[in-house]
């Protein structure tokens, strides 16, 4: 039932929470020297902690920690002076828009190549497939990346190599936006497909090869019916699981491909503020994210719950 | 006769036509751009500036009240003081400034000296320019005569050119009609915010901050100074020379920093010249922290002044800087021979390549060499991790050849790269947090060492104390003239507080539309933005 | 699954093994294993013999020789410090496997010990235990490597224990679903009957029972973690300078791939892909060899 799910993901979200509280004391230092910098005597550290309310003891501050959270109130960057609050806004919004495309074309292509693939099991198009899928799946991200950009980018000097949008333009326009799009979304789409039409792939050779199918086609029903009418809606369940999974990294987006192409999204930040040892925002986005994944598996789980009434949970 | 000398006219008029600086539209170009690599601007505030790039920033939006050029003299021309006059030589200082104003209109006075004294005072300790230039309590009274006029009185006599160039520079006006109604705490947390650096008086405003992408800075339209050629100024943070290249190359950006190891590849790329930029006046050195149990070993002057003996810097300058760079064997800039004590000014320096005097040095402090030749003291080897920042191909291969000849000697200098900010971080951090730490350094106009070498100074990371040094400091800056100095700059180099090597002259690569870089960046890391200009027609 | 599937990181937590067997039984199975093996042989070789055989030292830099392509004086070309690429390669793969390798082995010893616990335990435990499973998985294992990286200091056995004990969930899971489901069978029953402890059905029985999962299962690890050490080292938060490993020198490259440096960026790209291709393989070869499971 959902309202089971729904207090089992709360329960771990809660212990998510205190997690990453932990996770975050673990950081060395303490804001008090990166205020104090070189005048931190013992004395001063001190007293900017009460001011800070710093030395309060764990279980309070662990209180402290959760009153804020409910406030909205993500902490400070010391390195960046900033609240991580507006910061994460900005750089999400970056995120939002490059994976939705990705996932998008990615979801696409994989229905695609899926669908060919069950269909055509065992026969050459199958299996040249199933070869891509398995190149394609041993490539690291960053070893596209590199090569597009040095193909693209360095020898055609067709798109450009970094960034979000042309900077010499004041208002950029859409095209600059999506110029500076294209090798980052080609680069995440090549890995996603691998993976991703692989299931789809089997769910449909799997789909196809259930009894109602041969029924349907003892009785008559034409391929193509069986195939749009009720296969491929079968055969999406696992993908929407998959989908439901991936649906943290739309607000992460993918880590490496963001820095290789130095695009300004919420993995690229991560990992900025890790190389600084910029804990502050560290800790925000690692909350963010493991809230969001909590919740995607809840909302693929309701979905799947949705196409198929006869799904029952463990 | 008539069209004839129209006809001359016209020839004599056109090529200084075709010379009028044309608007460059939007420039862009990387931090740190002729002087170092590029990293982060954090901060616009002139109060909390600690890095090389925020400090930049804050020049071009405040105006100070003196700017020394490279040759260390001060530029009316860009001081909000028209004079500064000290009638008892050096005990009290009579400052006028000039008629100026803010960005807003309302003129630059007295009062908004007197505010920056009081927030440099409420911050106390914390202030970043604690203890330079004596800076804030060798002020005895700040006295108003009248709206242009002040009076600075210390509490004792001092060397006024000291006084002057290192710490009277300090009270930059700040705007009080704007920020006098914010909490320090508050002043403090919108150092990143462009809109609360809206009232300014330099020649540029800060109109957007991209966090960690790029800062867009446009001409501030009420600058009484020269006019800029350009619409908006952006400045990119880059994490290294290669990405500046590569921005270089595509046109995104119009300046770049060439290193040295990179020149026989980049140095003619079509759309791009190369400009060379006058010596700096900066220095790379390797600071050592003593305050941290596993570096305080260091602490013995035998060990450092060995180390510095290990090192032969003149082959590294012809390896890795092609022979652009000068040795440098103590905590100094180049100066200009007045500067330098008669035996520094003869080339004499109390230490230089000599292997073995480093071998003497190390056995006297008590090491001998182990089985594997490196040196060992009660069993312990001679052995610590230097941080440095990444980004910089140069500094990488300088610092690997350092670390090959330290191991020669038998010294084992581990090292570690991480980001500069956070370099910084740790430097201003806990004392077990670092042990040594590659970073450039420069000093103020007047070289003397109260900021980073005096006990307790605020620049001096390391701990370094020592009671001569202390002592020939204050001489330096208390007695008239430049015999104290003179013998401050001899034991600084005996004594090698930190360790110090040359830093390469720059060059920079500047797409073909783009002009007037050499103006643009003098020798102590200053920009001016006016300088650059661009072909007519372009943008 | 491994990671990889989804770009940035992450598990796909709780597949069942099964669909495996059918995905991979698509490509022809004997060649398969045989060139799993022969390209993982490969990587060994170069990774752990090679570096030995060839003499030049990897960390001297010619600074007048800076960024040359391939030639007789260097068979792979400079990088721009100068330095022999071909050592560094032979010297980043050593950097990279002397990671990969044993924090593959710890992830696994740590996640089956997890999984057979969950297991065999009492119901409480496995209650407690897989409920905080999904706390851990819910959060991308390449966003916990990287905050733990940037709170360490990095050398190889932190390294090796920050790996280790990031891949081991989805297996833990993996060898609790099959323990759960291997229980209630009734030589395990037997077994039970006959007085044996729970240790020894767990040691002699289940695993004899998982082994072809779990050796499947680990032969993707090992791919995972050449993946997972070479992305953090791209990041630079792994393998530190001047040590290098394949994902730094990648990095490197495609910092001044403005120069068109192409012999430093597919000499370590082709490794990396190799190795992982390899872990596949191997992985799927094995598969359809013995079996998935059910």
């Amino acid at each position: 039932m959902i309202a089971t799910r729904l207090a089992s993901s709360t329960l771990t979200i809660f212990i998510l929470v205190t997690l990453v509280f932990f996770m975050a004391h673990l950081t060395p230092g303490g804001p008090a020297y990166s205020i104090l910098g070189m005048k931190a005597t013992a004395a001063s550290v001190q007293q900017l902690n009460a001011r800070l309310g710093l030395d309060a003891p764990i279980w309070k501050q662990y209180l402290i920690w959760w009153w804020h959270l409910f406030q909205g109130k993500l902490g400070y960057s010391y390195l960046l002076s900033r609240p991580v609050g507006s910061l994460l806004w900005q750089y999400e919004i970056n995120t939002l828009v490059f994976y939705t495309v990705s996932i998008v074309l990615s979801t696409a292509l994989s229905i695609l190549l899926g669908l060919v693939q069950g269909v055509y099991f065992g026969y050459w198009p199958a299996k040249l497939i199933g070869g891509l899928q398995l190149a394609g799946y041993a490539l690291p991200g960053f070893f596209v990346a590199a090569m597009l950009v040095l193909w693209f980018s360095v020898e055609l000097h067709w798109l450009p190599a970094s960034g979000i949008s042309n900077l010499r333009e004041v208002h950029p326009g859409v095209g600059s936006y999506a110029a500076h799009l294209v090798l980052p979304v080609v680069t995440v789409t090549i890995l996603t497909v691998s993976g991703l039409s692989r299931y789809f792939g089997e769910a449909v050779h799997e789909e196809l090869g259930k009894d109602y199918v041969r029924t349907a086609r003892a009785k008559g029903v034409s391929f193509q019916a069986i195939l749009f009418g009720h296969v491929i809606r079968n055969a999406l369940r696992p993908l929407v699981t998959i989908l439901g999974l991936s649906f943290p990294y739309i607000f992460t987006g993918g880590v490496i491909v963001e820095s290789v192409f130095n695009y300004p999204g919420l993995g690229w930040l991560m990992w900025r503020s890790a190389l600084s040892q910029d804990y502050p925002i560290l800790i925000a986005i690692v909350l963010i994210i493991g809230v969001l994944t909590i919740l995607g598996n809840l909302l693929a789980d309701i979905v799947n719950g949705l196409l198929d009434p006869r799904a029952s949970y463990e | 006769m008539r069209i004839l000398a129209l006809l001359l006219a016209l020839l004599v008029a056109a090529p200084a036509a075709a010379a009028q600086k044309g608007d460059c539209g939007t420039i862009v170009i990387p931090t740190g751009v002729g002087v170092s690599s590029s990293a982060d601007i954090t901060s616009f505030s002139p109060l909390f500036g600690t890095s090389l790039y925020n400090a930049q920033s804050a020049a071009l939006l405040y105006l100070g009240l003196i700017w020394l050029n490279a040759d260390r003299q001060i530029d009316w021309s860009r001081s909000l003081a028209s004079s500064i006059t000290t009638p008892d030589q050096g005990t009290t200082y009579l400052v006028t400034l000039r008629p100026w104003h803010w960005s807003d209109g309302v003129p630059v006075t007295t009062a908004d000296v007197t505010y920056a004294f009081q927030l440099i005072q409420e911050m106390g300790t914390t202030y970043p320019g604690y203890g330079t230039g004596g800076m804030p309590t060798i002020i005895k009274r700040l006295d108003v005569i009248d709206a242009t006029h002040f009076k600075v009185v210390l509490t004792r006599q001092v060397n006024p050119v000291w006084y002057i160039d290192n710490g009277l520079s300090q009270l930059e006006p700040l705007p009080r009609h704007s920020w006098s109604h914010y909490t320090m705490d508050q002043i403090w947390q919108s150092q990143s915010t462009p809109s609360f650096f809206n009232v300014v008086d330099g020649p540029l405003k800060i109109q957007r901050l991209d966090v960690g992408l790029d800062a867009i800075f446009v001409p501030n339209p009420a600058y009484e100074g020269p006019k800029m050629h350009f619409q908006r100024l952006v400045f990119r943070f880059l994490e290294s020379d290669g990405a500046e290249i590569q921005g270089v190359e595509s046109g995104d950006l119009d300046l770049a920093d060439l290193p040295d190891a990179l020149w026989n590849t980049a140095h003619d790329l079509p759309g791009i010249y190369t400009v060379q930029l006058p010596p700096s006046s900066g220095w790379n050195e390797i600071q050592l922290n003593f305050r941290n149990p596993q570096s305080a070993f260091l602490n013995d002057v035998r060990i450092r002044d060995a180390m510095q003996d290990a090192v032969d810097q003149n082959q590294i300058i012809k390896l890795v800087f092609h022979g652009a760079g000068k040795a440098s064997y103590a905590d100094l800039p180049p100066l200009p021979p007045d500067f330098l004590s008669p035996a520094m000014r003869t080339g004499q320096y109390p230490v230089g390549y000599d292997p073995a005097k480093a071998r003497a040095l190390l056995a006297q402090a008590g090491y001998t060499p182990g089985p594997d030749g490196m040196m060992r003291k009660d069993g312990k080897p001679l052995m610590f991790t230097a941080l440095f920042s990444t980004g910089d191909a140069d500094i990488t291969q300088e610092v690997e050849l350092i670390q090959a000849d330290l191991r020669k000697a038998g010294i084992d200098m581990k090292v570690r790269q991480i980001e500069f900010n956070q370099l910084l971080a740790l430097l201003y951090g806990p004392p077990d947090g670092w042990q040594a730490a590659w970073i450039g350094e420069t000093t103020g106009a007047y070289p003397s060492g109260e900021g980073s070498y005096a006990t307790g100074a605020g620049e001096n990371s390391g701990g370094y104390s020592d009671a001569e040094m202390d002592k020939l400091i204050d001489a330096s800056i208390y007695q008239p003239g430049l015999n104290g100095l003179y013998a401050y700059e001899d034991y600084l180099s005996a004594q090698q507080p930190t360790l110090t090597f040359a830093e390469a002259d720059v060059v920079v690569l500047a797409r073909d539309r783009i002009h007037g870089v050499d103006k643009f960046i003098d020798a102590n890391a200053n920009y001016y933005p006016e300088q650059l200009y661009c072909t007519e027609g372009s943008t | 699954m491994s990671e990889r599937a989804l770009p940035g990181g992450g598990i796909a937590a709780g597949m069942p093994a099964a669909p495996l067997a059918r995905i991979f039984g698509w490509l022809a199975l004997r060649g398969t294993l045989a060139t799993g093996l022969a390209i993982s042989a490969a990587i060994l070789f170069i990774g752990f013999v090679l570096p030995f055989l060839y003499p030049v030292d990897p960390f001297a830099i010619h600074p007048d020789h800076a960024l040359q392509p391939p030639s007789l004086m260097f068979p792979l070309g400079t990088d721009e410090l100068g330095r022999d690429e071909l050592a560094l390669m032979l010297s980043g793969g050593l950097a990279t496997l002397v990671v990969a390798l044993p924090s593959a082995l710890l992830s696994f010893v740590v996640g089956v010990a997890y999984g057979l616990a969950s297991g065999l335990g009492p119901a409480w435990l496995d209650r407690v235990l897989m409920r905080l499973l999904d706390a851990i998985l819910a959060l991308p294992s390449l966003i916990i490597l990287i905050f733990f990286a940037s709170l360490v200091t990095l050398n190889n056995t932190s390294l090796i224990l920050l790996l280790g004990l990031i891949a081991w969930p989805s297996l833990a899971r993996l060898v609790r679903n099959e323990t759960i489901a291997q229980r209630g069978r009734d030589f395990v029953l037997a077994t039970e009957q006959l007085g044996a402890g729970r240790i020894y059905i767990a040691r002699v029985h289940l695993i004899r029972v998982m082994a072809p999962v779990l050796v499947v299962n680990g032969t993707f690890m090992v791919g995972d973690s050449v993946f997972a050490i070479s992305g953090l080292s791209f990041l630079g938060l792994g393998v530190q300078p001047p040590q290098v490993s394949w994902g730094s020198m990648l990095e490197s490259a495609l910092d001044i791939v403005a120069l068109d440096p192409w012999w430093l960026i597919i000499p370590p790209g082709l490794l990396i892909f190799g190795s992982l291709l390899a872990a596949s393989l191997t992985g799927q070869g094995l598969l359809a060899r013995y079996g998935g499971g059910r």
